[in-house]
């Protein structure tokens, strides 16, 4: 279809669908090989970009007008032109934006995806996780609490990479630990009212040192059968407690001026043929698991849309709007704050 | 594709199956606009009986287990596609796999439905995406219509097309 010998203003419904079954006609048109390599295409995008197709899918039904007019038609961007079996700008215009939509007066809109996370939290969150769970292999299936004193115990983890030659030492060394303190329990002065005692003295567990912190030992107030060796702060929770919503808050900010300036974006509407860009900067299931909660009593979602518009502004760098999506099932919202 | 064809020319050559035709969602796309799809169905013909009288696809997993691809739950995984094998159980499918077309494909050659079996085959098989694609063969240019009532007919599927011609508002009301 070309533009320019189009009278936009008169395009109808009819026309558009009629434009579709062309393009379906012409599709089917092509050699079966052809077609097969196009299939092939199609597996290799829908594989790597499962993630973005839903993410704008939904932003799409919070926000239907979000270029001021319906949305005819969009695809993420190998999708737009592997279905419409059109040729890609020149790398790396070939990938960018991540979704390309055209609204029904024929407007081609590029959107750019960004995601609000802190991604180094997401690696170190991600690094504890590991180094808990090949603790927790180590010990292994954990025997019945037949302690006298002690009700579950916490383990703290150091950052500390596990090696597998260890794990027959290191629950040797657990259980000898647990018996020890058990024992001993009765000779703390003021047993009877503790409820629980710590032990970061573990010199006489070279392995044990080499891992952990601490361990602190509960009472038997109540019985833990199972499971009742644990880490105290599970990740990513742990992370969670760690990190002030003002963190996630300067997330956003960074996130916001590294993208409005990114100067990637600064020809893109020339060499994908764009009418307008827009930036949605997205809060998802990531985020909400590994990064610390950006809301606090007196902030939610609408006081961060405000703040990321008072950061912008009114400077949305080489993007025509921006977007701030709350993007957890249940709970979309969407704002435009630029 | 071109290698999962090889694949099975070569277990036809071999002797594992004596006639395997593709029907499904890659029969479609030879005659339709192409679509995302992963699986390959292939129809195979006589089929294969073990001892306890039941189908069996226990030569052409080994076969295929023998050359390093692993069955999964719903079939095996070729070179990247879930190649399905389906034992052809009626005189439909029997005949869908007989008739075949052979068609090119890069320096291999392999078999498909015509448009008119295929067609057919979604009408008997009936799910509502077999539907869609029935309404979507038979509004195309792509069918001889003739031949395509005559393979109803003869496989006793005239009623159910009576039916859906009505149904989905085919301009071929009889």
């Amino acid at each position: 279809m070309n533009r320019e010998t189009l009278d936009l203003s008169r395009m109808t419904v009819e026309d558009l669908f009629r434009a579709k079954q062309e393009r379906r006609k012409r599709l089917a048109r092509l050699p079966f090989e052809e077609k097969i390599a196009i299939v092939e295409r199609l597996q290799t995008v829908s594989k790597a970009l499962k993630g973005e197709k839903p993410i704008f899918a939904e932003f799409l039904r919070a926000c239907p007008d979000f270029a001021g007019e319906p949305i005819a038609e969009w695809d993420v961007v190998e999708e737009w032109y592997a279905k419409r079996n059109l040729t890609a700008p020149d790398h790396p215009f070939d990938k960018r934006p991540d979704v390309i939509a055209r609204t029904v007066s024929g407007k081609k809109i590029g959107v750019e995806l960004k995601s609000w996370v802190n991604r180094d939290q997401i690696a170190e969150a991600r690094k504890q996780e590991n180094i808990q769970d090949n603790l927790l292999k180590a010990i292994g299936k954990q025997p019945p609490n037949n302690t006298q004193h002690i009700g579950y115990v916490w383990l703290s983890e150091k950052n500390v990479r596990f090696d597998t030659r260890d794990a027959a030492d290191f629950r040797q060394q657990i259980f000898a630990l647990i018996k020890e303190v058990d024992q001993n329990w009765s000779q703390t002065p003021d047993h009877e009212q503790n409820l629980w005692k710590d032990r970061s003295d573990l010199a006489d567990f070279p392995i044990l040192q080499k891992y952990l912190n601490r361990v602190r030992y509960h009472s038997k107030t109540r019985p833990h059968s199972h499971n009742w060796i644990k880490f105290r702060f599970p990740s990513p929770s742990s992370l969670k407690s760690h990190f002030s919503p003002k963190t996630m808050r300067d997330t956003l900010e960074r996130a916001l001026l590294e993208h409005r300036d990114d100067n990637r974006y600064k020809d893109l509407k020339k060499h994908v043929g764009l009418d307008e860009v827009y930036l949605l900067v997205h809060y998802n299931f990531k985020a909400f698991a590994y990064n610390p909660p950006f809301k606090s009593p007196d902030f939610g979602f609408k006081e961060a849309a405000e703040f990321a518009s008072s950061v912008l502004n009114g400077d949305g760098g080489h993007f025509d709007r921006i977007f701030l999506f709350h993007f957890l099932i249940g709970k979309e919202e969407a704002f435009n704050i630029l | 594709m071109e290698k999962v064809i090889q694949v099975l020319n070569r277990m036809q050559a071999d002797g594992v199956v004596e006639k395997y035709a593709i029907g499904g969602g890659i029969a479609f796309v030879r005659y339709l606009e192409p679509y995302e799809t992963d699986d390959i169905d292939v129809f195979i013909s006589p089929v294969t009986v073990g001892q306890m009288g039941l189908v069996s696809l226990e030569p052409i997993y080994t076969y295929l287990k023998n050359l390093g691809y692993e069955a999964v739950k719903e079939g095996v995984v070729v070179e990247g596609w879930l190649v399905q094998f389906v034992p052809a159980f009626n005189s439909l499918q029997e005949e869908a796999v007989e008739k075949a077309h052979r068609v090119p494909f890069g320096k291999e050659y392999t078999y498909l439905f015509s448009a008119e079996h295929l067609a057919a085959e979604l009408l008997r098989s009936g799910r509502p995406h077999d539907h869609a694609r029935t309404v979507a063969l038979v509004e195309s240019d792509q069918m001889e219509m003739k031949a395509f009532r005559e393979i109803i007919n003869r496989h006793g599927l005239a009623k159910i097309w009576k039916k859906f011609v009505i149904r989905f508002e085919l301009e071929e009301h009889e």
